[in-house]
């Protein structure tokens, strides 16, 4: 809701702005094929991908249609926690809502098993030693609740 | 058989950090005037009204549509809202040239803005990520497009350096000077980008585009009454857009498969064979220094890889053969939902003859270009002097 | 059909973005009257003459651009009312109240605001505005509208 106006507190100032937020609650269906990725890694540690029945790609995250043939998906496949490093960048720019602090890793990771980029941050590592290329296992943390943060990070094989 | 359409009148606001003087709706007002004072006409020559915004998070008033509409002039006559990421701005125009090229509509205003400083961008950038896989992850645009930037730096490592980005930062900079409407116009060095502070490496602060608050529109006419209406019309002789996913097998965003497509359909349309040789200039939108690279591979001006050494050697300069961004860019100014619209509006006004100062000599043909979303929404549209 | 309930049903999300949006010229003037004189500002159109309120820059319905200021009400005929009878997030009013909107002595337009859940609050019944103590430039600093002769019931 938007919360009526606030205008500025200087009586001597002409009023320039009002302001407000808009604060709303969400809740974000998981669905069948997130519900079943999260709960193999909430549950046993397992990335699990989908393959297209057309394309045969296996898809991340898995979902009952592949986003380029648009044919149905239907196998499960247990996917590696290691992979290859597709890219990276190490964010350094803070703002106010910021789901994570900077500075950190952010990478896309091509899992051994998989054909579509995993999306995570790599750990155990100085950002200028990072090379594309490089091989990157998974961190698990101990506490999982089913979300990517189930893995802490990835860190250098 | 769609009938011909061409851009009769443009009318920008001067793009700056923060307007405190207007509100939205007056903002775009101020636009919508402008295009059509250019083109001559008054509110009861629109016929209808396409306006562009992008998400609501970023201003925080949902469905926009309903107050700035009614500044843009659509009190009583038909009115659309387009929303397509980034390329939101030209989506906006390509809508009007749809209406137009129908033969429903034969005058229609577009219009597209941003008042980014009335909220935090970084904050709805981020928003735009899935919150059930990567949203946790995000920094915005800044994140995505250095993702993007370090797969094109390793492809190419031998031949693409942080300072060929450098170099577009620098060029475009220097470009905004002479576009009074632009925010960033400065005079700076390859050293001053690669000294500026990390923002999401390899991107540092002057690889990036500011955020800024403004509107642009076009008056967009079909064949008889543009003729009508000013002696030059930049015709719309092309255009593509094309859509992809960002989670399926073989994505390169080095090299993207949407931007490919929407130039190949542009190009076709426009019979343009040899976008080098074919067009004389384009604006491209390049939100961060290393995309003018990319998309001038993608866009088929040089041979994937070869984007490098194409701004290096000065042809896609101010006096180069092939000036790309001679109003500054993105990187000048960045109003995200109108940034797109700029590019058509700059590379419009290029063929009319009517950019001033920035003005190339003799353009007959240009090109504007967009991207948005997860790097997975292109748009190409080429403008001709000619029908 | 069988409808299979997945464990993990959603994850819970929130959106908590801070703005400040600009009033623009006539919006501030507007708020800035509200606050330190306690008047009613609206703007009139320099061509088809309406007086809008609050004011913008521009006409909304004949499209000329809006210039001089001018007061207005502070008396308002009620045009349209509705009863706010359960409370919700955000409410401008602890429950109940109405929602009126007011047509303020020499305005064209209407203008939205909050009264008490009053029965003499119906369609053309006459309201003033009660100020708040605590003016912040905000089109809160007027209270409420009350029926005339009522004030300092509320």
């Amino acid at each position: 809701m938007v919360e009526l106006a606030r205008g500025q507190e200087d009586a001597r100032e002409p009023v320039t702005e009002v302001t407000g937020a808009m604060d709303v609650v969400f809740k974000h269906s998981y669905g069948e094929h997130y519900d079943r990725f999260y709960r193999e890694m909430r549950d046993n540690k397992r990335i699990v991908g989908i393959k297209c029945t057309r394309c045969g790609g296996v898809l991340l995250p898995p979902r009952p249609y592949c986003g380029k043939c648009y044919a149905p998906t239907r196998e499960w496949v247990a996917l590696s926690d290691e992979g290859s490093l597709l890219t990276y960048t190490c964010v350094h720019l803070p703002f106010i809502g910021q789901p994570t602090d900077p500075p950190y890793v952010y990478a896309f990771i091509m899992l051994d098993g998989a054909d579509v980029q995993f999306p995570h941050m790599l750990g155990e590592i100085e950002p200028e030693d990072i090379e594309v290329g490089m091989r990157v296992k998974a961190v698990w943390n101990t506490d999982r609740k089913g979300t990517l943060h189930d893995i802490k990070y990835f860190r250098p094989v | 058989m769609a009938h011909a359409v061409a851009v009769v009148g443009t009318g920008q606001t001067k793009y700056v950090s923060r307007r405190e003087d207007v509100n939205i709706p007056e903002m775009v007002r101020e636009a919508a005037q402008r295009a059509m004072e250019d083109a001559g006409v008054t509110v009861d020559d629109i016929d209808a009204v396409v306006v562009g915004s992008a998400p609501e998070i970023f201003e925080g008033v949902n469905s926009p549509e309903n107050w700035v509409g009614i500044a843009a002039v659509a009190a009583g006559k038909p009115l659309m809202r387009i929303h397509t990421g980034g390329t939101v701005g030209a989506s906006t125009t390509i809508a009007a040239y749809y209406h137009v090229a129908s033969g429903v509509f034969d005058v229609v205003l577009a219009v597209a803005y941003e008042k980014l400083s009335d909220g935090i961008a970084q904050y709805g950038l981020s928003a735009c990520y899935d919150p059930l896989w990567d949203r946790d992850f995000a920094c915005g645009a800044p994140a995505l497009v250095a993702l993007q930037t370090r797969e094109y730096l390793a492809r190419y490592r031998n031949k693409v350096t942080e300072e060929h980005g450098a170099m577009v930062a620098v060029k475009n900079r220097k470009n905004a000077i002479k576009n009074p409407y632009a925010q960033l116009q400065l005079e700076i060095t390859v050293e001053d980008v690669m000294r500026s502070a990390p923002v999401a490496t390899p991107l540092k602060l002057l690889d990036c585009c500011p955020t800024s608050d403004g509107a642009a529109a076009m008056i967009i006419a079909g064949d008889r009454k543009a003729r009508k209406m000013t002696p030059r019309p930049a015709w719309i002789a092309g255009v593509g857009t094309c859509t992809e996913s960002p989670y399926v097998p073989n994505v390169d965003m080095a090299y993207p498969e949407s931007c490919v497509r929407a130039a190949q359909q542009a190009y076709q349309m426009a019979w343009i064979y040899d976008p080098l040789r074919d067009l004389d200039m384009a604006e491209i939108y390049e939100a961060f220094s290393f995309q003018e690279l990319i998309w001038s591979e993608a866009l088929g001006l040089c041979e994937p890889g070869d984007g490098g050494r194409f701004v290096e050697s000065g042809r896609t300069a101010m006096d180069g053969e092939f000036p790309i961004n001679p109003s500054g860019g993105v990187l000048s100014s960045n109003p995200i939902g109108a940034s797109a619209m700029i590019r058509q509006l700059e590379a419009a006004t290029q063929v009319m003859g009517k950019a001033g100062e920035h003005q190339v000599p003799g353009v007959e043909k240009a090109m504007a270009h967009s991207w948005g979303g997860a790097i997975q929404f292109s748009t190409v549209t080429v403008f001709s002097s000619r029908l | 059909m069988e409808i299979k309930q997945p464990k993990l049903v959603c994850l819970e999300g929130e959106n908590k973005c801070p703005y400040r949006w600009s009033t623009g010229e006539m919006v501030g003037a507007f708020l800035t009257a509200l606050r330190d004189h306690q008047k009613i500002m609206g703007g009139v159109c320099t061509g088809c003459g309406a007086v809008i309120v609050p004011p913008s820059s521009y006409c909304e319905t004949c499209s000329s651009p809006v210039e001089e200021m001018r007061e207005v009400g502070p008396r308002g005929v009620v045009m349209s009312w509705a009863r706010v009878p359960e409370p919700f997030i955000d409410a401008p009013l602890p429950a109940p109240f109405r929602y009126v909107l007011v047509r303020l002595a020499g305005s064209d337009t209407s203008m939205v605001h909050v009264a008490p859940d009053d029965d003499n609050v119906r369609v053309g019944a006459i309201l003033i505005p009660e100020f708040r103590e605590e003016r912040r430039g905000s089109i809160t600093d007027i209270k409420w509208f009350v029926p005339e002769g009522s004030q300092g019931d509320g």
